[in-house]
């Protein structure tokens, strides 16, 4: 069907063509077409350019990841939706799932700052405490991220198995706060403020990191928020502990400081 | 799979609820046209300690229902109100919940967009 056209046009035609379908999927569930159909548009086409630019530093074999894929299509998606008028996280979602039928990205630049909200539950895993994290603006919407143990005993009884993520996206912080405390006892957070592109960092880095195995010592919900604050750049902050309250409590004070 | 200590935890069926005995109260949910298509139910959250021994959370109450009764609805932001008061609704592995809603509410609005509307009444 695609014969006679340049690779890079195919993924022009095939971006366009799930373009299409995802806006006309988003207008049959009540939503806008263009926002939708943008956000699948870019996502697929992100999903190209990561693939060439991924392989040409020799991370080829990432990019054609369904992580790689996903992600790099999630984020030029979320661009393309902010470029319509929608919500970045939405767009974000609707054209990582585009990016997963197909294949994969390159970089993109959302334009509005979004804060970084850490969330600590002191009274979670048995008093040790339980950490989650809120990305976005009032603008753009939120995404909640967070690592609540594991979905399966496929490792040791205390190790291994793949990390029960919890990735949410909502219009309003409030939304945002509210889900988040349905499902542990966030009693304390810390806001940081960023840029825009600390906060696409941040975010891809906390959801890769979310897609690999849960390890009660080296991949627990603290990991999480230590990988998002690397992403961004603010590994300065601390956050070095296993613990999850102590972990807080560096970051909330080094945080405090500075 | 791992409940996690400290998580908070809900039921994914009325049935579930009642056997849970974290039930508070039956709801019955309508479309515009007063069709009843589906039940609620108004929950305590449950968690769990490390010796996997259950407790029931008070303090957290959610309504939920099935997303699967309501047209087919697959991507969007839910919004649910009480009378003029906006209440936090989202949905999480094929569940919508309404968060902020209390025992004496008897009927919450739940909208996925600006055309449709679900209702949700307390049943007696």
């Amino acid at each position: 069907m695609l014969t006679g056209v340049g690779e890079f046009g195919k993924t022009i035609i095939q971006g366009a063509v799930h373009g299409i379908a995802q806006g006309t999927m988003s207008m049959m569930q009540g939503g806008k077409f263009l926002i939708a159909g943008a956000s699948g548009f870019f996502g697929n086409l992100g999903a190209y350019g990561f693939g060439k630019g991924m392989t040409n530093i020799g991370l080829g074999e990432f990019a054609e990841s369904t992580v790689g894929t996903i992600l790099s299509g999630a984020v030029l998606g979320g661009a393309g939706s902010v470029m319509t008028g929608g919500n970045f996280w939405e767009g974000a979602v609707i054209g990582g799932i585009v990016a997963g039928l197909n294949h994969a990205m390159h970089k993109m630049e959302a334009k509005s700052p979004k804060d970084i909200t850490i969330l600590n539950a002191s009274d979670g895993a048995g008093g040790k405490g339980h950490s989650g994290l809120i990305i976005g603006n009032d603008k753009d919407g939120y995404i909640y991220i967070a690592s609540d143990g594991r979905v399966d005993s496929s490792g040791s009884a205390w190790m291994g198995g793949k990390n029960d993520g919890d990735i949410q996206i909502f219009k309003t912080k409030q939304d945002a706060l509210a889900y988040a405390k349905t499902k542990y006892n966030y009693d304390d957070s810390i806001t940081i403020k960023t840029n825009s592109k600390q906060d696409l960092t941040a975010s891809k880095r906390a959801i890769i990191q979310l897609q690999s195995n849960y390890h009660f010592l080296w991949n627990n919900c603290n990991h999480i928020i230590s990988a998002a604050l690397t992403g961004a750049g603010l590994s300065s902050l601390g956050g070095g502990s296993i613990v999850p309250n102590l972990n807080f409590l560096e970051l909330k004070s080094n945080f405090q400081k500075k | 799979m791992d409940k996690g200590v400290g998580k908070f935890h809900y039921s994914n069926s009325l049935k579930e609820a009642e056997k849970e005995k974290t039930l508070i109260n039956k709801y019955l949910v309508y479309d515009a046209n007063k069709n009843q298509i589906s039940d609620a139910w108004l929950e305590y959250a449950r968690n769990y300690n490390i010796f996997d021994s259950k407790k029931i959370v008070k303090d957290k109450i959610v309504l939920s229902l099935n997303k699967k009764d309501l047209d087919n609805i697959k991507y969007t932001c839910w919004q649910a109100f009480f009378e003029n008061k906006k209440l936090s609704a989202f949905e999480d592995k094929g569940i919508i919940s309404v968060v902020g809603v209390h025992k004496v509410m008897d009927t919450v609005i739940l909208k996925p967009n600006s055309e449709k509307t679900f209702y949700i009444i307390k049943y007696k």
